[in-house]
């Protein structure tokens, strides 16, 4: 009886105990005030007297990574190579070096990604998706808050947020990429967003989304295929002369 | 030899501390049964007799990308996690209408809001660590979203962003105090919301919806992607 007694009281008192003894903080994450650096960017490229002028296309997903499914059942990862592959060769047929961070359905994380644009020291990285949602082309540079002065950059970057310190030059791309799609009279979005690897990309850097003409023209016209192709180069070799003439 | 009037006491002891204990553990088993009768204290949902009150949903529209106001009459409880979390329900029920603008049919599409005060370091203005007195400081707003909801997402930059922006703008709409948001998906960090909008990174209400761009059709306000001006049918 007693010790019975004694068990329950020694059972509660043990449960009460441990309710106090319980941390009282929740297990959420804190904000970090300082993405830590995981890859610092190494130094790059002294400025020579003749830079190469090299663009980075980037078709978004593949392999395990199908992104959307567009309008026909058809995964982005396959839609977006292949237009890749077809502006990659339009700008190798107009003396503009461009390499593709993949040209088969294979599987590319995103700091993989941004390893191939940050070690090219790319003059523009251009990352290409598709979707079936809205209409046109809906072009976004990163929305991170702007880095400080221009002349603390290229030493060290922080992995996560690089892109920061590369708005002004971005929005530059974006610019001459805008006007080239609007001399084809194809509409354009332009926005701001987060996702990677846009914001590891220590370079002039746009991702561009590829969305249906409008109701009669969906993605799979060629003719709206060739205007945004043309485009793109048109303005890749704007963006060449808009380059070079930087300070 | 034990004498028999000791046997017969023990006995009697024995038996009724056996007796006593039965009593005990069904004493145990029936206030458990009580205790477990009583409804659960945590409200699962907004208190209905909340005041209805105006609040304003920043509505994504897939169609142009843009961010609208949408006054909406809503049941408000003062308490402002529930608070948050009433505005965000009422949000996306707004998107799962059959004609929305921006349509995600899957409900419930958030699971919790917690609401954190911004650290010391970053709010200047309080140096005392006591967190619950801080009610008119800035606060951060961890959504923890509905993995369903989640994983029935459409995919693409667009309209990953636009639910994003939608959020935050509501949030910075009806509760100003809120100016940090993070992501959580059933508890749990995930990359992306469906393979594009990053949620791994804490979002600024005031900053991070879409500013000034080169374009300038778009009014000023905080909460609106910019349209170039030339968009033609
Ligand atoms: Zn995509």
């Amino acid at each position: 009886m007693l010790s019975t007694l004694l068990l329950v009281l020694a059972g509660s008192w043990s449960a009460t105990a441990h309710a106090q003894q319980m941390p009282a903080q929740p297990a959420y994450p804190q904000p970090s005030t300082a993405a830590p650096l995981q890859s610092p960017l190494p130094a790059a490229a002294p400025p020579a007297a003749e830079p190469r002028f090299m663009v980075v296309l980037d078709p978004a997903h593949g392999g395990a990574d199908a992104g959307a499914i567009l309008g026909a059942g058809d995964p982005e990862k396959n839609f977006i190579v292949a237009l890749a592959i077809r502006l990659h060769a339009l700008l190798n047929a107009r003396g503009i070096h461009s390499i593709l961070t993949r040209d088969g359905d294979t599987t590319l994380d995103n700091n993989a990604r941004a390893t191939i644009a940050n070690s090219t020291h790319a003059a523009a990285c251009v990352l290409l998706h598709a979707t079936s949602t809205g209409n046109g082309v809906h072009m976004y540079t990163s929305s991170l808050p702007a880095a400080g002065p221009q002349d603390a950059r290229r030493a060290f970057l922080p992995w996560q947020t690089a892109q920061a310190s590369y708005e002004m030059e971005s929005l530059r791309l974006e610019s001459d990429i805008n006007s080239a799609l609007t001399r084809q009279h194809i509409p354009v979005l332009l926005a701001r967003t987060s996702i990677m690897p846009l914001d590891s990309m220590a370079c002039p850097a746009v991702a561009i989304e590829i969305a249906p003409f409008d109701v009669k023209t969906p993605l799979t016209d060629l003719t709206y295929q060739e205007k945004i192709i043309e485009a793109l180069a048109t303005a890749l070799q704007a963006w060449r002369s808009d380059w070079r003439m930087q300070p | 030899m034990i004498p028999r009037y000791q046997k017969i006491v023990l006995w009697l002891l024995l038996i009724s501390s056996v007796l006593m204990a039965a009593y005990l553990i069904r004493l145990r088993a029936r206030a458990q049964d009580q205790l477990a009768a009583v409804p659960d204290p945590v409200p699962m949902r907004a208190p209905v007799e909340a005041p209805p009150e105006q609040a304003t949903l920043m509505v994504a529209n897939d169609a142009d990308g843009s961010l609208a106001p949408v006054e909406r009459q809503v049941a408000l409880p003062a308490e402002t996690t529930t608070r948050a979390r009433a505005l965000l329900n009422d949000l996306f029920a707004y998107y799962a209408e059959s004609d929305s603008p921006h349509p995600l049919a899957v409900l419930p599409a958030v699971n919790d809001v917690f609401l954190l005060p911004v650290p010391a370091s970053k709010n200047a203005s309080q140096s005392d660590s006591s967190s619950a007195s801080s009610t008119t400081d800035n606060q951060i707003a961890v959504i923890n979203l509905n993995r369903s909801f989640v994983d029935h997402h459409p995919s693409g930059i667009e309209v990953e962003t636009l639910t994003l922006l939608s959020i935050l703008g509501t949030l910075h709409a009806n509760m100003p105090q809120i100016t940090q948001v993070r992501f959580l998906v059933d508890g749990q960090p995930k990359d992306t919301l469906a393979g594009h909008a990053d949620l791994t990174r804490t979002y600024l209400t005031a900053n991070d919806v879409p500013q000034v761009t080169t374009s300038t059709n778009s009014p000023d306000g905080d909460v609106s992607p910019q349209k170039t001006p030339e968009k033609q049918p």
